[in-house]
């Protein structure tokens, strides 16, 4: 009988196993032992109780769950994927920036505003960077420098407007620190992802993610929004066995 | 369940038993514990430290309220339901 118990335990989600099996072995090996119960038709509830367990487990892989818990954490989204350098994992950063009674849970980088303002400055510079030389070199026969700067004019102007446009819409590249606490917004280098200071600090009160494509998650923590690509596998691992 | 645990905290065993009691139904661990899971998360039950195997949990001030909005909306039924019956003489 306790194979037949085995198997169909077996059978549930990892996660439910891992919360909710040692408990689940144990009730049904009293309720097996209990004169009063038949013993097929606990089998049978335990089998049926599949169907729930592994409902659950597909929503809980299409969103974001805030982290049970008296304290109020942060959130922390929900699905494996990499960042936009397809590096997977977190890294660690900033603890500085933390109280010494905060843990550092993981960081999701992303953008406050618009992504496209924020990036305008750095891809039109690059932009500028490669084309000017490139039409320089490789130019038309018979045009001259004038004309290479002509061509690469709507770059400039574009890393002017982005320029302006930047601190007007408050587009910034940021990284959210989930800590214990809630959430650290941090100023992120687009280049080196490295982070800088704090930009402020929210209680993630009231967090979802929703997902957007496979790689792009938007984050709304009250009133704000945030465009995030991130890498999260350290924080699922974490949140997986978190829930007791 | 909720009512089971608003007397005091109670491992699987022990809620499946109480409930057979007060509701003549006998919760499976299937039944039983893809109910706790869902409660757990709704954050109306929470899990205690438990002794080996055994995981007792009890009802949270969220669970209470909602259980008591609950039985308070069925006493209301019951009691219009019931003062109906008695008035057409049934």
């Amino acid at each position: 009988m306790s194979n037949i118990v085995h198997w169909i335990l077996a059978a549930y989600p990892r996660w439910w196993r891992d919360r909710y099996g040692e408990e689940t072995t144990d009730l049904t090996t009293q309720l097996l032992a209990d004169p009063g119960v038949h013993a097929w038709r606990v089998l049978a509830n335990l089998a049926v109780g599949l169907i729930p367990a592994w409902g659950e487990h597909a929503r809980r892989g299409r969103r974001v769950l805030p982290v049970a818990g008296t304290t109020p954490w942060g959130v922390v989204p929900n699905g494996g994927h990499r960042d936009m350098y397809f590096n997977r994992g977190l890294s660690v950063r900033s603890s500085g920036a933390l109280d010494e009674d905060e843990v550092l849970l993981g960081v999701i980088d992303g953008w406050h505003g618009s992504p496209f303002i924020d990036q305008l400055p750095l891809t039109s510079a690059i932009f500028v960077c490669v084309a000017l030389p490139l039409n320089l070199i490789f130019g038309m026969p018979g045009h001259g420098t004038t004309t290479s700067l002509v061509a690469v004019a709507p770059w400039v102007g574009l890393l002017v407007i982005g320029t302006v446009l930047r601190p007007v819409t408050s587009s910034k590249s940021v990284a959210l620190a989930v800590t214990n606490k809630g959430l650290v917004v941090l100023q992120r280098s687009r280049l080196t992802n490295t982070t800088g200071r704090v930009i402020e600090r929210l209680p993630a009160s009231r967090p979802y993610i929703s997902r957007r494509g496979v790689l792009s998650l938007q984050v709304q923590l009250d009133n704000r929004k945030f465009w995030m690509r991130g890498s999260s596998e350290p924080l699922l691992a974490w949140m997986a066995y978190s829930f007791s | 369940m909720l009512t089971s645990l608003s007397s005091g905290p109670k491992h699987g065993y022990a809620l499946v038993k109480d409930i057979q009691a007060f509701a003549g139904i006998t919760l499976g661990p299937g039944s039983l514990y893809g109910a706790i899971a869902k409660l757990e998360q709704a954050g109306l039950i929470e899990a205690l430290p438990g002794e080996g195997r055994r995981k007792p949990y009890r009802i949270t001030a969220r669970g209470a309220a909602d259980l008591r909005e609950q039985l308070e909306q069925s006493q209301v039924v019951s009691f219009v339901g019931l003062g109906r019956l008695a008035g057409s003489g049934q």
